[in-house]
Parts: C-alpha cells; sequence; structure tokens
C-alpha cells in the first residue's frame, strides 16, 4: 500500500490494524519501523502479552509456545535466556527487531502488517539468521500488508494486499 | 475536558476486563507499588501522628489520656488518616502513573498495544485507577492503626493492653466506615487525575517532566477539595 510520508504511515497502519482486528481479533500482527516494545514489561512480558490477553492461558503454556518460536528462529538457549529477561531500553536495534518478530510468530497471526522499512531491512537479511526464519514464517500469513511511502515495485499495485492460496 | 477525559469516562464500563489475567497482573503490581512499599512509611508516620496528637491534648490542652484516645480516634479515622495516607500516596505516586503514561503515549506504546488488539483504558487506565483506589485505603488503614498504636502507646505506657482491650471506646465502627470509604473516593480521584494529566500531556521530551509536578499538584488539590466538600455533606 502506497502512502505519504511521516506520520500519514503510522495512521494508515493505525487504520488498517483496527479493521484487520475487526476480522481477525487478536490475530494481527503489526511490524512497525520503530520496533516499538513495552518499555515497562520486560521482554518475555512483551512476547506473550497479545495472546495472554486474548486468550488467557496459564503461563506455562505460553512458555511452552515461546519455547517453540525461539526454536524456529534457532535462538541459543543462552542467548534466550538473557533476551527474555530484559527490559527492552538495554536493547540495540537488532534485538528490538527480533523480540517484535518472535511477538508476532507467536500471536499465529492471519494478518501482518509492515511499515516499508521494517519490511526493507528484514527482507535485506541473509536466509540463515533468526530475523529472516521469523519472517519467513511471517510471509506464510493469509493476508500481508506493507504500507510506505515508496512506489510499489514490481508486481505489486498502489494497493496492494498479498493473499495465498 | 471531555476530549481530554474521554477515555476514562468509560472507566466502569471495563471492570469486566479483570477476568483477564494479564490485566490482574497490572493491578496487583500497581497495589504492590503504591501500597505495599509505601506501608513502612505510612505507618512509621501514623505512629509518631498518633503521639504527636495524644501528648498535645494531653500536655497542651490539658485533656484526660481517655478523653485524648477519644478525640484521636475520632480524628484519625475521620480526618487525618484518609488525608495524610492518601497525600503521601498522591505524593509518591500521581506522579508516577503520570510520568509513566506520558512517556508510554509518546514512545508510541498506546499505538502498539491498540494495534495489537489491547485495550488501553482496560489494561493500562483501569488497573492504574483501581490500583490508586486500593492502595489509598490500605495506606489510609494502616495509618489510622499505628495512629491509635502510638497514642495508646504513648498514653498508657506498659499498660497498653488495658486500653486495646477498651479500644471500642476510641473506635466506632462507623468512623472505620468512614475512613475507609473517604480514602477510596480520594484514591480513585487521584487515580483519575494522574491518568488524565497523562493522557492530556502533550507527546514531546520537554512536556514530560512537567506531567509529574502538574499530576501531584492536580491530586493534592482535588482531596482537598473533595474532603472540604465531604465535610459540608456529611
Amino acid at each position: 500500500m502506497t502512502v505519504p510520508h511521516g506520520e500519514a504511515v503510522a495512521d494508515w497502519v493505525d487504520m488498517l490494524a483496527d479493521e484487520a482486528q475487526k476480522q481477525w481479533f487478536g490475530r494481527v500482527a503489526v511490524l512497525d519501523a520503530a520496533a516499538t516494545l513495552i518499555s515497562n514489561l520486560r521482554v518475555w512480558e512483551n512476547l506473550i502479552l497479545p495472546v495472554w490477553r486474548r486468550d488467557n492461558v496459564p503461563l506455562a503454556a505460553l512458555e511452552e509456545s515461546v519455547n517453540s518460536v525461539f526454536d524456529l528462529a534457532q535462538v541459543a538457549q543462552v542467548q534466550r535466556e538473557k533476551l527474555v529477561m530484559q527490559l527492552p531500553a538495554v536493547l540495540d536495534k537488532a534485538e528490538r527487531r527480533l523480540v517484535i518478530l518472535l511477538r508476532s510468530v507467536l500471536i499465529g497471526p492471519a494478518c501482518v502488517i509492515f511499515e516499508e522499512d521494517q519490511w526493507h531491512d528484514l527482507a535485506a537479511r541473509t536466509r540463515d539468521s533468526p530475523h529472516a526464519r521469523l519472517f519467513a514464517r511471517l510471509q506464510q500469513s493469509d493476508c500481508l500488508i506493507v504500507v510506505g511511502p515508496s512506489p510499489a515495485p514490481d508486481g505489486f499495485g498502489r494497493v496492494a494486499i498479498v493473499e495465498r492460496g | 475536558m471531555r476530549k481530554t477525559f474521554h477515555p476514562l469516562l468509560g472507566l466502569w464500563r471495563t471492570v469486566p476486563a479483570l477476568r483477564s489475567p494479564a490485566v490482574r497482573r497490572v493491578l496487583l503490581k500497581q497495589i504492590y507499588f503504591t501500597s505495599n512499599q509505601a506501608a513502612y512509611l505510612v505507618a512509621l508516620i501514623g505512629f509518631a501522628l498518633g503521639a504527636i496528637v495524644v501528648l498535645q491534648l494531653h500536655d497542651v490542652y490539658g485533656q484526660s489520656w481517655e478523653s485524648s484516645l477519644r478525640v484521636l480516634g475520632r480524628l484519625g479515622m475521620n480526618e487525618l488518616a484518609p488525608l495524610l495516607g492518601s497525600l503521601i500516596m498522591v505524593a509518591r505516586s500521581a506522579s508516577a502513573v503520570a510520568s509513566e503514561l506520558a512517556n508510554m503515549r509518546a514512545n508510541g506504546e498506546f499505538r502498539c498495544l491498540s494495534r495489537h488488539g489491547i485495550d488501553v483504558v482496560e489494561y493500562l487506565l483501569l488497573p492504574r485507577v483501581l490500583g490508586m483506589t486500593v492502595s489509598a485505603v490500605v495506606l489510609s488503614g494502616c495509618m489510622a492503626l499505628f495512629a491509635l498504636v502510638g497514642g495508646i502507646i504513648f498514653s498508657a505506657g506498659w499498660d497498653a493492653g488495658y486500653q486495646i482491650a477498651q479500644v471500642e471506646r476510641m473506635v466506632q465502627p462507623g468512623w472505620i466506615l468512614v475512613c475507609l470509604g473517604k480514602s477510596a473516593v480520594f484514591g480513585f480521584s487521584a487515580g483519575v487525575f494522574a491518568c488524565g494529566v497523562g493522557l492530556i500531556t502533550k507527546p514531546l521530551p520537554t512536556e514530560l517532566p512537567k506531567a509529574a509536578s502538574r499530576a501531584v499538584f492536580i491530586g493534592i488539590l482535588m482531596l482537598f477539595i473533595i474532603d472540604f466538600v465531604w465535610s459540608l455533606i456529611l
């Protein structure tokens, strides 16, 4: 989807996310360019929050889900244990992106909305990185929307909603 | 004003969200940080307050120890404990709530929650307002209790056991209800205004520090206005 620069992108993402939530409540993942996390929650709380709020499932079940997503990303045990206990303020940009990817995959999204910068960054990563593995999983979602100011590349229209299957 | 506090006007409708463990977790954290961590301070102040009131009444105004304790019971339960307990809570926590919310809004965290289908009022505002309400009740109750203990110890000394056995002379059940009810209203008001200040603060780095002082100022002002109105009506 091609939109003007700046705040308009965020507004469009808000609107799209709002509409998507009406259709697939709790199954919408949004990957914004700033990789926003909730600052007063540790990483593990950030990871589980959307699913916990949606399903009200026990924390033990969520822990299994979190571990399976880490397994999918092939993040080393030592690294994941260190990562989940940290607050967002101490994470670098790559770690924040990893966390929002993990959170998005954990949601099991029916719809994924990317801000364009995030999309380009993830698409440029090498295939054997945790980011790329999770990105590949997200691309299998039923509905994939990329929002940004750039003209749509070949194969995309001005408004492009990628549908699978 | 209506637009500013608009999310808070529908707060009561979000109460069923407390069924969610994620929301309850925020509420419990709020109660822990607001009341549990302040309880020692409030207990200490309450103890000193009880002792001061009883000693002043006895030494300066010539009241008997028994009479002094009865005045302390009434004054402490009806006025001092709810007001001072809530005042300490506002001074400690209103600024924290307002600046935290203002920061979260400035950093796009409200937006992030909404995009993931999490209602900001349910997840952020409801637990904070309820947490401050519960905390005000706990802190005021704690202050009233320790004020009585302080008063009894300083008036009766080693015979404190006798005074404790006669506690119904100092405190009536109605006064306890007034203490808890008043502090609940104070806490609710402080929570609503702290959240309101957090919501109206412009998302600019220069505005964020102002949110903290504004929340304390408005919170204290509202406490005294409500107490004044309460005194006029009841």
